[in-house]
């Protein structure tokens, strides 16, 4: 086993570099990408907010639902998890492989294109030209710069772990180069154009799902095994379990989508398949949440105190919940009630707002102060914490609930004949899940509160706070030998 | 950073936390590729292939060239976001029409917080109360950015959804 070690030091301000003073890399990458993504966390928040009150009050914003639904799909993925999680792995690689970031240059160019294709995707689709097609809904003329610079991740990551000092692998590697590898190659294979109307939505499904699971919870998953054994100060609980959290992942990752459409036209064996392969999310998302809580165990006291370990537990225990709910709804007992309904963006509401945010804060909360030299104010921080738990809590229940609730209504709608009616008799069958959905949009409210205050937290670092130390590499084993 | 304690050896740093093991790269890139290839030739090539045991039948609709436009303006509105056309065999979708197959041609769409428009032409035989409904009626939202040949084009394709 090798030992990869990390100290404080004082550095120049945005160039780490090694002990011996060999610079390891592009640190400014890392910052500028966390930065822009706080930004997009604040907007896209509060565009999906308003996605959601445009399902309860469709003629109270200018934009409806289908447009809001893909703008704010965009803000967060792209926008968001795409910068705040790259930003993540230009990080940690450095950090992990004792090597310099190989074409780090790029990787700096890549970011205003990213932020360029972001806001054009979100302005193109307002306009009424995107394709209609989740999650981004890009027109095909803006997936190809799309998937290019979501290909930047991959050449940086690869091509600096081909060079890299340090021969070991730590997991939060392995989450990365997953998530690298599969993004543009899941990306390009929903973009492919001929494919027949069944196909290309498997395929939107299958990148959703990856999306979120591989690149957004994945890979927010491996940057909490960064941090949380430093700021817990005890080495990681057990690397069995995080290779079964890790792997399970790999193979669970696609299937939340196609369980989407269990019961719908898809072969029979699909269905057997995707509600059985998509038992291995839960299996990935426990593992995971088991091993960062064990690794916390001797400091748990600590929780209450120390905001990096508190989000990075919420964040992980929030998806083992929603993986649990996912696998669950991919059987076809539960998927006749609850597919196609607000039950599936319930989950999703619990993964993004309550999984990712919570890991990108911690992560975000340990690493920039090192980065920037000042510390996050750990009692705001604290209180983040837990107003993000109470109501992305809250928010997910009452979507989940709204999902339940519509999907009884349609079996009484079918048998009353309300149902079926376009307009007004449809209306009628939606009462109790409106006002399910009314209470989700007021917790949301909270919700995007606290979301906009951990984008807040990611500036103030710049603004306020003590000083503290930055962060730089010591050698590692190898470098001593 | 003057109040820092900056360690001035490396004697003086705490010992390693992240301890990672050794293992073989290329494994861990050709076995996430692996997983990778799997997932898209079982999730969405092999859905596309023809099953000639099961009967090969068609749900594709022969729209025609105002509808194929509609579909379009379907798609680029996002109406996907809210309606399916997807009938399941299932209790809650009794009614709604015939089971939607395989190779369908309309767009599935992602939600169901509308009705569901699968065969929403055998449902609704009065243009005009489409139209209406477009516009803003039944608590539907104003669909405004498109002109009126497009509105046209998009009736038509919901017209011939059946």
């Amino acid at each position: 086993m090798e030992a990869i070690s990390t100290g404080d030091r004082e550095s120049t301000p945005g160039l780490a570099e090694t002990a011996d003073g060999r610079a390891i890399g592009y640190e400014g990458v890392a910052v500028g990408y966390l930065f822009g993504s706080a930004a997009f966390l604040a907007i896209g928040s509060l565009v999906w907010l308003a996605a959601l009150t445009s399902v309860r009050f469709p003629n109270l914003l200018p934009f409806s639902h289908g447009h809001l639904r893909p703008i704010a799909l965009t803000l967060l993925g792209l926008g968001w998890i795409v910068l705040g999680l790259s930003g993540g792995i230009y990080h940690v690689l450095p950090r992990l492989t004792g090597t310099p970031l190989v074409a780090g240059r790029l990787a700096q160019l890549a970011l205003p294109g990213t932020v360029a294709v972001t806001v054009v995707g979100t302005v193109v689709v307002a306009l009424g030209w995107g394709d209609g097609r989740e999650p981004f809904a890009l027109p095909q003329w803006l997936d190809v710069p799309a998937v290019a610079l979501l290909a930047v991740p991959a050449l940086v990551t690869l091509g600096t772990l081909r060079k890299r000092h340090e021969r070991s692998l730590y997991p939060t590697i392995w989450f990365v180069v997953a998530a690298v590898v599969w993004l543009p190659a899941l990306y390009l294979v929903a973009s492919l154009p001929g494919l027949n109307r069944l196909i290309s939505t498997l395929a939107d499904l299958a990148f959703s799902y990856g999306f979120f699971h591989v690149w957004g919870l994945g890979l927010a998953t491996g940057l909490a095994y960064y941090v949380v054994p430093k700021a817990a100060e005890q080495p990681l609980a057990s690397r069995q379990l995080a290779k079964v959290g890790f792997w399970s992942l790999a193979f669970g990752a696609i299937w939340s989508g196609a369980a989407q459409m269990v019961a719908g036209p898809l072969p029979e064996w699909l269905q057997s398949v995707a509600a059985v392969l998509g038992l291995a999310l839960p299996v990935a998302a426990v593992a995971n949440a088991t091993n960062i809580a064990l690794t916390i165990g001797p400091r748990w006291r600590r929780i209450t105190a120390e905001p990096v370990l508190a989000a990075a537990a919420a964040g992980a225990a929030f998806a083992a919940l929603a993986t649990i709910f996912g696998a669950i709804a991919g059987f076809r007992s539960a998927a006749v009630i609850v597919s196609l309904t607000a039950f599936w963006d319930g989950l999703f509401y619990m993964t993004t707002f309550g999984g990712i945010v919570l890991l990108f804060a911690a992560f975000a909360w340990h690493v920039l102060p090192n980065m920037v030299g000042r510390k996050v104010d750990a009692g705001r921080a604290m209180t983040l914490v837990r107003r993000n738990i109470f109501f992305a809590s809250m928010t997910s229940l009452f979507l989940l609930v709204a999902g339940i609730a519509t999907g009884y209504g349609w079996v009484g709608g079918a048998f009353t004949g309300s149902y079926t009616a376009v307009g007004e008799g449809w209306t009628q069958t939606s009462g109790l899940s409106g006002v399910l959905f009314g209470l989700a949009i007021l917790f949301g409210v909270g919700a995007l509160i606290a979301q906009m205050g951990v984008a807040l937290s990611i500036y103030r670092v710049l603004t306020s706070g003590r000083a503290t130390v930055q962060e730089v590499l010591v050698p590692g084993s190898n470098d001593r030998e | 950073m003057s109040e820092a304690q900056v360690p001035s050896t490396s004697e003086d740093f705490p010992p390693p936390i992240l301890v990672g093991g050794r293992e073989n790269l290329g494994g861990l890139v050709a076995g996430v590729l692996g997983l990778l290839l799997l997932s898209v030739v079982l999730g969405v090539v092999m859905p596309g292939i023809p099953e000639p045991g099961n009967g090969v039948r068609s749900s594709a609709i022969g729209f025609s060239a105002a509808a194929q436009e509609g579909r379009q303006i379907y798609l680029e509105q996002g109406c996907g976001s809210c309606h399916t056309q997807m009938i399941r065999n299932v209790v809650p979708d009794f009614g709604l029409g015939p089971v939607t197959l395989a190779d369908t041609n309309q767009v599935i769409g992602y939600r169901r917080y509308g009705p569901d428009l699968a065969a929403i032409g055998d449902r609704t035989t009065d243009q005009a109360v489409l139209l209406g409904i477009l516009r803003g009626a039944d608590g539907h939202p104003t669909v405004s950015a498109i002109n009126d040949d497009e509105f046209a084009n998009l009736t038509a394709y919901l017209m011939e959804s059946k």
